[in-house]
């Protein structure tokens, strides 16, 4: 029977390099963005009439003395336009908007958003509670669903490595993505919060089903070992947890491709959760399980160390 | 959430006769009467104010602005610390004024101890949308100063009486003239002011006398109008704001003297025509009595941030124990005018500028609804073709199931009504993936069980109960992230968080109820008919 429990050392390894990897293409590469509801700031949204370029929106704003504004282009005819927030914030979407009608031509659609800096802290600071909360809810709904084998509190925390690896898995690809991609851009927005507790959510479960499996197979038979316990598991579990990931990431892709823009931020970090979350279940948290019983880190392959219980 | 959840269950379990076997015709009767609701696209209770859909939206559902296009504003009060009764005046008052504006379903409502959000869905004119919200709306009422000048000024035919524009502040100078009000058309009189008939008042007479000339013929405006001719003389007119000298005090007729929120429209107990009734507070009314004593037969101005609202000609005296009463008004007029002079009592102010501004263009909204429901669409197909692929019989039955349990969702949306956003779009198409992960999760063991070599009857029991642990311990845990991102939405007012929160628990509890009986149903049913003899059908 196939080993995985045994060189689990491997996909740890392989775990940090890639969210190491990624946090450094993160805060050295272009990085993402915070969004104005983090930062405080205006955001216009505009479809022009006619396809205009990038070149002339900016020339069009500086022209009417508009600064340390960011242009994003997201069709021919559609901008994305942020700007810091103005002394006097009741003019500025009119200001915008006529500087863009007069300069450039008739405007089809014009939504602005505008966050002022007080609301953009406490975004900041409830994001973080409201994140560090579903944790804790968590935790403590998995030592309890698991009280009947033993050690359910490392079933809890296990699930709680796994749920950070995958927040921080979200990170560092999306760090990768914009390096590779020059034409991607994300932003640190209520969108991306949802969708890192949506991951949350979607981790846990995926792990959830994994450890069920786990708790399954320990009841039947307790003569068995726990790391033979878990590859057994693991296995048997691994069809169900492809198809799961792969049915949900059908559906986030088609909405990636055909829906509209404005959710991308939640559509990437669902997609690289989703891939994530069904590889931590198996082989971040399940083998934190094996490493905690039996005192070590597993082997990498060809490590010539062979273990006595795998 | 847990506890609501269990009920739901019991409930389920009662309706089914206690069997975790759900009758095939209750599953049916539900998933007729969601399909009904959701392709219905407005119904109502006869009798009853209980209304739900819109004829105008997909399927009848309640969109949010961000797919509906409309404006999001979140305000501070100036004071860090208002009371709950201030805020709640004020939300009144901001209420008045965006009924008065004649927005369809508006949302107001506080949000944590000092802010307020406005939500005008459909609303597209932000700046006006913002100066209705916004304004301080300093009310004060003004009188005239007139001094006969040799003035060239030409005679501002059309308003009649002496209306400062908006520009012109409290120096509004216009000549008098005789002219009829305007909007009425020469129907309406020109407006007066006159004291409350009480019913039960001793003075009856005196006040019947003076209220009851004001209506039906037109007001010979000429008792104030020196100008009644237009050749007469013309005159340098100008408001300012009255004041007088109460017990010592100088009291200046501002907003602040009037009752706050007094002012009302009521009917003439004997014409039936409009009126506006205002309350002073005590000094007010003393200083109004005085004030509508130096001035009869002249305008009073009332005026709103220094614009005119309304210059009825005062009749007599209005003394401080009545009420003075605004005739000669149309209906719309007297509801209008009585908003404002409530306006003007704003409770608690706000900052002019709001700290959150969300404005979605209706274009924007309708192109994001339609692209997210044909990718959901899509996306749903893809979900299908793959289950029907890798699960072959038990695919089409997911396929069934995942039918009701999305129609059922639908239904629920339209019932409570659930206000969809892309955000909630986007946590309905997450709990379909979970909704079919629990599938999965059931075919997957029954696969195991069939490979074991057992019945197909007892695989399905075996591999349901086996797969349900993991399910309800799945769906559970989602149920708490949900939970918290709606208070976590409270909190910050973000009604696109707490949709999804809303939408996602929504979803995650029928997809507990789509598991436990749906498809268990379907596949028993599929395993009794004649399918049910090829296993091959179950197992690829």
């Amino acid at each position: 029977m196939l080993n995985v429990v045994r060189y689990r050392a491997t996909f740890f390894l392989l775990s940090l390099a890639l969210i190491g990897g990624g946090l450094m293409a993160l805060f050295l590469g272009p990085g993402i963005r915070w969004s104005i509801e983090f930062t405080s700031g205006a955001a216009a949204t505009v479809v022009f009439v006619e396809p205009a370029p990038q070149g002339l929106v900016e020339n069009a704003l500086e022209i009417d003395g508009f600064q340390d504004f960011v242009i994003q282009t997201i069709g021919e005819r559609e901008f994305f336009i942020r700007l810091p927030v103005a002394e006097s914030s009741e003019t500025q979407q009119e200001l915008v908007q006529r500087a863009l009608t007069d300069r450039i031509g008739a405007i089809e659609s014009f939504g602005f958003d505008l966050v002022s800096p007080a609301v953009a802290q406490e975004t900041v600071r409830n994001g973080l509670i409201a994140v560090l909360i579903a944790i804790l809810g968590i935790l403590a709904y998995i030592v309890f669903a698991f009280r009947g084998v033993p050690h359910s509190f490392r079933y809890g925390v296990a699930a709680v490595v796994a749920l950070a690896h995958d927040i921080a898995m979200a990170f560092a690809v999306a760090g990768i993505a914009v390096w590779i991609f020059s034409s991607l851009r994300l932003e640190l927005s209520t969108m991306f919060l949802i969708g890192v507790l949506t991951l949350l959510g979607y981790s846990i479960n995926d792990t959830i089903v994994v450890f069920d499996r786990i708790r399954e197979n320990l009841l039947r038979d307790s003569n068995r070992e726990l790391p033979a316990t878990v590859n057994i598991s693991i296995l048997e579990i691994m069809g169900r947890s492809l198809n799961t990931s792969i049915t949900t990431a059908l559906v986030l892709m088609s909405l990636w491709m055909l829906g509209p823009t404005s959710i991308r931020d939640f559509l990437f970090i669902m997609l690289v959760g989703v891939v994530s979350g069904t590889y931590s279940s198996i082989f971040t948290a399940s083998q934190l399980l094996v490493s905690w019983e039996v005192r070590s880190w597993g082997s990498l392959p060809f490590s010539g160390r062979e273990e006595t219980s795998g | 959430m847990g506890a609501a959840l269990g009920m739901m269950g019991r409930l389920i379990l009662m309706i089914t006769g206690g069997s975790k076997r759900a009758p095939l015709q209750a599953i049916l009767i539900v998933f007729g009467l969601s399909l009904a609701s959701i392709v219905m696209p407005q119904w109502q209770i006869p009798g009853t104010e209980f209304e739900r859909g819109d004829p105008d939206t997909p399927l009848g559902l309640k969109l949010g602005l961000d797919l509906q296009g409309g404006v999001h504003l979140v305000y501070e009060t100036i004071d860090p610390n208002p009371s709950v009764e201030a805020l709640e005046g004020t939300i009144a008052v901001i209420r008045n004024r965006v009924d008065a504006f004649g927005v369809a379903e508006p949302l107001i409502q506080t949000l944590g101890d000092n802010r307020v959000v406005v939500q005008l869905p459909g609303v597209s004119d932000v700046a006006a949308a913002k100066e209705l919200i916004g304004a301080p709306a300093e009310l004060d009422f003004r009188e005239l100063t007139i001094s006969a000048v040799e003035d060239t000024s030409v005679p501002d035919e059309g308003t009649g009486t002496p209306v400062a524009s908006p520009e012109a502040d409290v120096n509004a100078s216009t000549s008098e003239t005789g002219s009829t009000p305007a909007g009425g058309g020469g129907v309406l009189p020109q407006p007066v002011v006159t004291p409350e008939a009480t019913i039960t008042g001793q003075e009856t007479d005196a006040t019947r006398q003076l209220t009851a000339e004001p209506d039906g013929t037109p007001q010979p405006a000429s008792t104030l109008d020196p100008a009644a001719t237009p050749e007469a003389p013309q005159f340098q007119a100008e408001f300012v704001i009255a004041s007088a000298e109460v017990n010592g005090r100088e009291i200046v007729l501002t907003g602040d003297q009037l009752v706050p929120g007094a002012a009302q429209v009521s009917f003439d107990p004997t014409t039936g025509a409009p009126e506006v009734i205002l309350q002073f507070k005590r000094d007010g009314a003393r200083a109004f009595e005085i004030v509508s004593g130096r001035n009869v037969g002249r305008q009073l101005g009332i005026f709103l941030d220094g614009v005119a609202v309304s210059t009825p000609v005062i009749q007599t005296e209005i003394q401080a124990s009545q009420n003075p009463r605004i005739t000669g008004l149309s209906l719309e007029e007297a509801q209008i005018l009585a908003i404002q002079l409530n306006a003007g009592a704003f409770p608690t102010p706000l900052n002019r500028d709001p700290i959150l501004e969300r404005d979605v263009d209706a274009f924007l909204g309708a192109s994001a609804l339609d692209k997210g429901l044909r990718a959901g669409l899509i996306g749903l197909g893809l979900v299908v073709l793959f289950m029907i692929l890798f699960y072959r019989m038990s695919g089409v039955v997911a396929a069934a199931a995942l039918t009701v349990y999305a129609t059922v969702v639908l239904a629920i949306f339209k019932f409570i009504p659930v206000i969809l956003t892309l955000s909630g779009l986007a946590a309905f198409v997450l709990s379909i993936g979970i909704a079919v992960d629990a599938n999965v999760l059931i075919f997957e063991r029954m696969k195991e069980e069939l490979r074991a070599g057992r019945s197909l009857g007892s695989a399905i029991e075996i591999g349901f109960n086996r797969a349900w642990t993991a399910i309800r311990d799945g769906n559970f845990t989602t149920l708490i992230t949900a939970a918290i991102l709606f208070w976590f939405g409270e909190r910050l007012g973000a009604n696109i968080v707490q949709g999804f929160a809303l939408t996602l628990a929504i979803g995650v509890g029928i997809s507990l109820f789509s598991a436990l009986f749906v498809t268990r149903r379907f596949l028993n049913i599929a395993a009794r008919s004649p399918v049910g003899r090829r296993l091959n059908w179950f197992i690829p």
